[in-house]
């Protein structure tokens, strides 16, 4: 058995806490603990705040996002649509979490990446019909 | 939203609790209001995060931001009672490495009379 829930956001970083609120109420419906809930949520602000800032360029009206969310008995997976240029996040390079003060940039430096791949147990990425496909998945139990 | 709230103590501590949840939406202005503090002068922080149940890396970002600044005025930022959930964040990313982190904002606040 599997359930697929859709929500499309337009490209805005003020859709953001939207995404979140949604995939939040989908995974506390499926019944997830909460410690699976957070990190869902905070890979899907991730995956949607860096779209908007660097695939759309803050540039996102028009353009939208489509959020999918599969439950499945021993998984969630979660996949992230864009149309912004393609990019895999998955191949810039990883910061450093030992990283002295002085050497972290005050840019970001990819931590939203990073933290997707913490908190989640398979991260996958794919090109396909012009669009970017970032692909979560949380093993359950 | 996040609310800020900054209390300057007579040990020349300012205590800055913020409240709510911290994204990409509301960062800059919770690093604005770090950064208005440090630009006072106010250069011993301690930032107590008891209020703040959900940070991504967009407010981890703005605490790097402002612990570097107060450095360079000769002072510190310390942290005070992040939930599990945030402080599980602060792990991720080695904030735990650079920073101190407390369990209670008076724990937080005595550290700086120690090192005064």
């Amino acid at each position: 058995m599997s359930e697929e829930k859709h929500l499309k956001i337009a490209g805005e970083m003020k859709q953001v806490s939207e995404a979140c609120r949604w995939v939040v109420q989908v995974a506390e419906e499926s019944g997830l603990p909460m410690r699976d809930v957070n990190h869902l949520e905070l890979a899907v602000d991730e995956a949607v705040t860096n779209i908007i800032e660097h695939g759309y360029g803050h540039q996102g009206e028009g353009k939208s996002i489509d959020i999918v969310v599969a439950h499945r008995p021993n998984e969630v997976r979660v996949t992230i649509i864009d149309e912004g240029p393609q990019f895999d996040p998955l191949r810039q390079e990883a910061p450093n979490p030992l990283t002295a003060l002085d050497d972290r940039s005050d840019s970001g430096g990819g931590w939203g990446v990073f933290f997707i791949q913490k908190v989640m147990d398979e991260v996958s990425y794919t090109y396909a019909e012009s669009k970017n496909h970032l692909v979560m998945t949380k093993r359950l139990g | 939203m996040v609310d800020i709230n900054v209390e300057t103590t007579e040990s020349r501590v300012t205590v800055v609790e913020a409240n709510g949840r911290i994204d990409s939406m509301n960062a800059n202005l919770f690093g604005d209001a770090l950064v208005g503090e440090i630009d006072e002068g106010r250069v011993q922080i301690v930032l107590d995060l008891a209020g703040v149940d959900y940070m991504s890396s967009a407010g981890l970002r703005e605490i790097v931001k402002a612990l570097k600044l107060v450095k360079r005025g000769d002072g510190d930022l310390r942290i005070a009672q992040p939930s599990q959930r945030v402080l599980e964040v602060m792990e991720m990313a080695g904030l735990d490495t650079i920073v101190q982190i407390f369990s209670s904002q008076e724990k937080a606040l005595q550290s700086y009379s120690r090192t005064a």
